[in-house]
């Protein structure tokens, strides 16, 4: 059925992978990568270069730009459910077009140029031709590279921010370009969604989520001409070509649109200013009688003037640096070794009255209503970034600079550009094209500093005084902020920079301190000597049957010899009791604080036995022993040979 | 309850005794303190102690024969760098009784945080056919006695520097300068950093003796601070984002601004003071000479 | 003369460590390097601020050197480019070691001036990698401790020794730092006594790393009663030279 309705009715193809293989959608889209700037700045920038190399050979004609957001009236509404939907999977998560356009209204930005050449040439890829491919590179083939010269785009990338700003990540392309000698209109849809499996009686075909909505030919789907294509343009509502007119409309379905901006004129005056900020070059009247861009901003229906770049502040300020760019006044800038001109600046250093820092000009990467950037552009002259240098000294002192890069370099800055043409980053070229991007930047930044007034204070190196006391004698005037300098005064949760704790205790010294030890050493049971029995009671309810006794160490241990082997003695004293049980628990100390500890391993120090205070030795490592509580006993161990013992003395009785 | 044991024998701490070590501030000497403000890595410390050991007893209770040799040493550990290293050392040969004097110098560079500094009795070098008993390996160590100052903590400390004004395009002959730098939100550490010219000698010498002023350094230290303090309020009034309801977080360089104007001004708001200042600026400036009390303020 | 780097404090730190986190190529880092963060501080006083063209200078040699060992694409010779980057960072960064210790200093380092350098050499890297928490772990801190801890003027190349040392015995010193590796001399010296018992052969019928490893067990006992520190090099050479036989002795018994 669908192979009949197909015949008489233009509708969607799906593209299923071929057995070699294609690339899928969404990495389509994703070769713009992820701008950093906004989507409709992006796709100002885009479709505006686009449209420029574009633009037609005829002299004296300009390229006329427009955009024009607004929701299909409800006379036209029906005919994009019915037609638009044509042939196209059934599954909505397949085929996003679904729900866009079975939402309550349809939303849809005409991106258009006129004064172009629009997209001519051959309509199939596979047709060998000398003509311009323009229809091909912008519908069929991806990521091919520009062939214009000078152009603005280095890759066809540009086409993906349509995609990317369509939430259904549909476009119809209608255009009308020269072919076989004479104007021929097209109509043609396009989308990139995602690649999908679809599954049916004959078994599961994968797709690559790429769909062309026309007339399959051949197994091709080609676009809607002339008739046709005039006759869909009129039930879609769209605006149809004048007859001698060339051009292209890109529709973007669906477009989505920055979060903050629900208002029609905030997008209004923010497509408006974007032209100017971004734009601001191609729109000024040009001695050398090339032609300029003329733009036209519509939002439901209401017009927005796109601000005059030449009256404007700050752009003013910019217009006028770029004429000193192009005049007598350039600063050439150059590298030393090799000596080679890498473009001109054109500086104006003025007074900069308040201006309105508007949500535009922020994109642009204004964060204040200071001006200290400089505009840097390629031979195409289109703004690829603001470069900011150090804030003024004085709040209304500023300046404003433009930079073209030599065309002699056009291809080394056009390959430092990221796909979406507002940045070079000298990173990604080979060593030699290199050194000139940065060689730019570092001669910018030496130009914007001396312009900052702030050239030298920061560089000229400190010197080797010490300034600590003169600090603390001004932190009153710094309370509050955490230094991470000499005054010692810690202030509470203050973070410690350096992070290295302090030493745990020391190996004891002479003093004869417990090193390892906490307050519970033998020591503190001497002065309560009479607690003999007061080792600390089970807590829980259970009774236990045998309490910890306390210890009274007599002494450090120390080294003798017994035997003929060195042995190492601690003497203690027991509290008086029956059946205690005696154990040596002993260790190594390891690490320069001593702190560390050893405890298994082959070479441990063991417990050779007991002496009682009556001298007698116990050889047994565990004994069980009475206690009148008189006299000394000794706890006699076998050190490991050049190591510290580390000796505790357990003595355990009945409750 | 554990006791640790050396495994060798050890001379009764009687045998050596230590006077405490004497800090060298430019031309005075003061005993250790237990911290020391102002100190930066440009700050050498030199330390110089006594220590009376007696050799004699000490090579007979640890059974070394009479001429084994022994050694001072001391060794500090910086929490700051984490680094440990070596700053004197003495050999003891062959004498009894006597006192030594140490003098040492530990590298401003290597250190910061808190400094131990151990000074230790060892044995020098490793010693063959001993008793079994005696201390035999190289750096056994004898008797130790670690000393502790904390150099850096968590105060908070006005950033200067010393520069040279003149290849810089601020006026060769002016005094001072302070860069105020970045938003209210930025870090106050980062934004704020006060230039001396160091061409300048009475400015220059008095921020390098400010931890020892003479009168002369202390007056120019006063009208710098003055000058600075009134800088920073004026800095900050001038700023439209400075206002009494903004809430800055903390330790940005409007949270300081805001201290500093309320040590200025204590409750007065910053629109009034912001009036006064247009009325009235030169009685404003006066005001906040008095209120850093200028010159010592009563006397 | 000694530069004052800055300081990425931890809120930021961490911060930034979340964003990054979800960026999916070391190259998209490229974009977010800065020379500058609105929230870095620095020490009052004690030296000159790093001077801007410095850091640039320093992002630009570390950024080369990772594009010679494959930067954007899988790190090659991960361990050679750690050696040299040991040698480019101590050599030149002109910073003391208490300034070094400061762990938000390399927080700014991975986290600012060179995002893409970083999570290149470890990709979708724990927090110890990049953060301010562990400099023994970071990515250039340890690098640069590495350096400083065996440079050694005395070699006519000081740093020689990061090649005979090894990234796993290296870790093995630093995990001891603070007990043994905090002194420069006694790691100096180690590595001087390691070179010479392999050039004797001494090392010939063991596992070269477990010895090592033993070592520094059997040096971790002596340190307590011996120190090693207050020695002359001829004295530490000894006993260093004994500690490591009898570790080695110990394993061939």
């Amino acid at each position: 059925m669908t192979g009949i309705a197909f015949m008489t009715r233009p509708g969607w193809d799906s593209q299923a992978y071929p057995p070699e293989g294609a690339s899928a959608a969404e990495g389509i889209r994703s070769q713009l990568g992820r701008p950093s700037l906004d989507l409709l700045t992006v796709l100002v920038r885009e479709a505006a270069q686009n449209s420029w190399d574009a633009r037609s050979d005829e002299p004296g004609s300009n390229v006329r730009f427009g955009l024009d957001l607004h929701t299909v009236g409800p006379a036209h509404a029906h005919a994009w459910r019915s037609l638009l939907l044509e042939g196209g999977p059934r599954n909505a998560d397949n085929f996003p077009l679904r729900k866009s356009l079975n939402a309550t209204s349809i939303r849809v930005l005409a991106v258009s140029d006129r004064g172009t050449k629009g997209l001519g040439g051959p309509t199939r890829a596979d047709v060998v031709t000398d003509e311009r491919r323009d229809f091909i590179t912008f519908v069929r083939n991806v990521g091919e590279p520009r062939d214009t010269e000078l152009g603005g785009g280095t890759y066809g990338f540009g086409k993906g921010i349509f995609f990317m700003l369509s939430r259904p990540h549909t476009v119809l392309i209608h255009t009308r370009a020269q072919f076989e000698g004479r104007l021929q209109t097209r109509l043609i849809g396009s989308s990139l969604a995602h690649s999908f499996t679809e599954s049916s009686a004959t078994g599961d075909t994968r797709y690559t989520g790429r769909h062309w909505w026309g007339r399959k030919v051949d197994g091709v789907v080609e676009p809607l001409v002339d008739n046709e294509a005039e006759a869909m343009i009129d039930r879609l509502g769209l605006q149809r070509f004048a007859p001698d007119e060339s051009g292209t409309t890109v529709v973007v379905i669906d477009p989505e649109l920055d979060d903050g901006m629900s208002e029609a004129e905030e997008v209004g005056t923010y497509l408006a200013e974007t032209i100017m900020w971004q734009l601001w070059p191609k729109m000024l009247p040009r001695y050398d009688g090339r032609p300029i861009m003329l733009f036209d901003v519509t939002v439901d229906g209401q017009r927005y003037e796109v601000p005059d770049p030449e009256t404007t502040l700050p752009i003013n300020m910019f217009v006028e640096a770029y004429r000193r760019m192009n005049g007598p006044g350039a600063r050439a800038i150059e590298t030393k070794r090799p000596r080679r001109l890498l473009g001109r600046l054109g500086l104006n250093d003025t007074w900069v009255p308040p201006w309105k820092l508007t949500r535009a000009a922020q994109t642009a990467g204004f964060d204040k209503d200071l001006v200290h950037h400089i505009c840097l552009m390629r031979a195409a002259e289109l703004v690829v970034t603001y470069e900011a240098g150090i804030e003024p000294a004085a709040e209304l002192k500023g300046y404003a600079g433009v930079f073209r890069a030599d065309s002699s370099l056009d291809d080394t800055f056009a390959r430092a550009e990221p796909p979406t043409h507002d940045a070079w980053n000298p990173d990604s070229l080979p060593f030699e094209e290199k050194t000139y991007v940065r060689g730019v930047f570092r001669r910018l930044r030496e130009i914007q500093k001396e312009l900052a007034g702030l050239q030298v204070s920061v560089r000229s190196d400190g010197q080797n005084v010490a300034l600590g006391a003169a600090s603390n004698y001004f932190s009153r005037l710094m309370r509050g902020s955490t230094g991470f300098g000499g005054g010692t005064a810690l202030i509470g949760g203050g973070r410690g920079s350096a992070g290295v704790p302090a030493l745990a205790g020391a190996p004891s010294d002479a003093g004869g301190t417990d090193a390892g030890g906490s307050a519970d050493g033998g020591s503190a049971a001497v002065t309560s000597g009479s607690s003999w029995n007061g080792g600390p009671g089970p807590t829980g309810d259970r009774p236990l049957r045998r309490v910890r006794i306390r210890v009274e160490y007599t002494g450090e241990p120390f080294l003798t010899r017994r035997n003929e082997q060195t042995v190492l003695v601690q003497e203690f004293r027991l509290p008086p009791g029956r059946d205690i049980a005696l154990q040596g628990v002993l260790s190594i100390a390891v690490s320069m604080d001593g702190s560390g500890r050893e405890t298994d391993g082959a070479d441990l120090p063991r417990v050779l036995g007991w002496t009682r205070p009556d001298k007698t030795f116990e050889e047994r490592g565990t004994p069980t022993v009475d206690s009148d509580g008189e006299g000394t006993w000794q706890l006699v161990i076998q050190p490991v040979q050049d190591t510290m013992t580390v000796v505790d003395v357990r003595a355990e009785g009945a409750a | 309850m554990s006791r640790i044991a050396y495994p060798y024998l050890r001379p009764a701490s009687s045998t050596v005794d230590a006077q405490p070590w004497r800090l060298l501030l430019g031309e005075e000497e003061v005993e250790l303190p237990e911290s020391l403000d102002g100190w930066d890595y440009n700050l050498d410390l030199r330390l110089r102690r006594e220590v009376q050991v007696d050799g004699e007893a000490i090579r007979e209770q640890c059974r070394l024969p009479a001429g084994a040799p022994l050694a001072l040493s001391v060794v500090w550990y910086s929490t700051g760098s984490g680094l440990r290293g070596r700053s004197a050392f003495e050999r003891l040969d062959g004498r009894g009784y006597a006192t030594h004097h140490l003098d040492l110098t530990i590298a401003g560079a290597e250190v910061g945080g808190v400094l131990s500094i151990d000074t230790l009795l060892v044995v020098p070098e490793a010693l063959a056919e001993v008793d079994a008993l005696a201390p035999h390996r190289a750096g056994s160590m004898l008797w130790e006695h670690r000393s502790e100052i904390r150099l850096q903590g968590g105060a908070s400390q006005f950033p200067i520097a010393v520069v040279d004004f003149g290849p810089s395009t601020l006026p060769d002959t002016a005094a001072w300068h302070l860069e105020v730098s970045g938003s209210m939100d930025s870090a106050a550490m980062g934004s704020l950093l006060l230039l001396v010219n160091e061409r300048n000698k009475a400015v220059a010498e008095a921020f390098s003796r400010a931890g020892k002023p003479r009168q002369a350094d202390s007056l120019v230290l006063s009208a710098v601070y003055a000058d600075v303090a009134r800088t920073m309020v004026e800095h900050a009034l001038s700023r439209e984002d400075f206002v009494d309801d903004a809430n800055y977080g903390e330790e940005t360089l409007g949270a300081l601004m805001l201290d500093v104007f309320r040590q200025m001004f204590g409750a007065r708001t910053i629109k009034d003071v912001r009036l006064r200042m247009q009325d009235s600026p030169s009685l404003m400036a006066t005001e906040m000479q008095a209120a850093v009390g200028i010159f010592g303020g009563d006397s | 003369m000694s530069y004052l780097y800055p300081r990425l404090i931890g809120g930021r730190a961490q911060q930034l460590f979340d964003e990054f986190a979800a960026v999916p190529s070391p190259n998209d880092l490229v974009d977010r390097a800065r020379t500058h963060d609105d929230s870095a501080v620095y020490v009052a006083t004690g030296g000159a601020r790093v001077p801007v063209e410095k850091l640039s200078a320093l992002s630009t040699a570390v950024r080369d050197l990772a594009r010679e060992h494959g930067f954007p694409h899988k790190a090659q010779r991960a361990g050679e480019f750690d050696v040299a980057l040991a040698r480019l960072l101590h050599r030149s960064m002109e910073v003391m070691p208490a300034e070094a210790a400061a762990r938000e200093m390399w927080a700014f380092l991975s986290l600012v001036l060179l995002p893409d350098v970083a999570y290149w050499r470890f990709p979708a890297p724990p927090g110890d990698r990049v953060m301010h928490t562990d400099i023994t772990r970071h990515v250039f801190g340890r690098l640069w401790w590495r350096a400083d801890l065996i440079h050694d003027l005395a070699r006519e190349d000081p740093y020689e020794v990061l090649e005979i040392l090894g990234e796993a015995d290296f870790d093995q010193v630093y995990s001891r730092r603070k007990q043994i590796g905090a002194s420069p001399t006694i790691v100096r010296n180690l590595i001087r006594v390691w070179s010479e018992l392999r050039e004797n052969g001494e090392l010939a019928l063991v596992n070269d790393r477990q010895a090592f490893r033993n070592t520094l067990m059997v040096l971790n006992r002596v340190v307590p009663f011996l120190s090693l520190n207050a020695l002359d090099d001829h004295a530490l050479v000894g006993e260093l030279r004994r500690i490591a036989r009898q570790a080695i002795g110990r394993m061939q018994s």
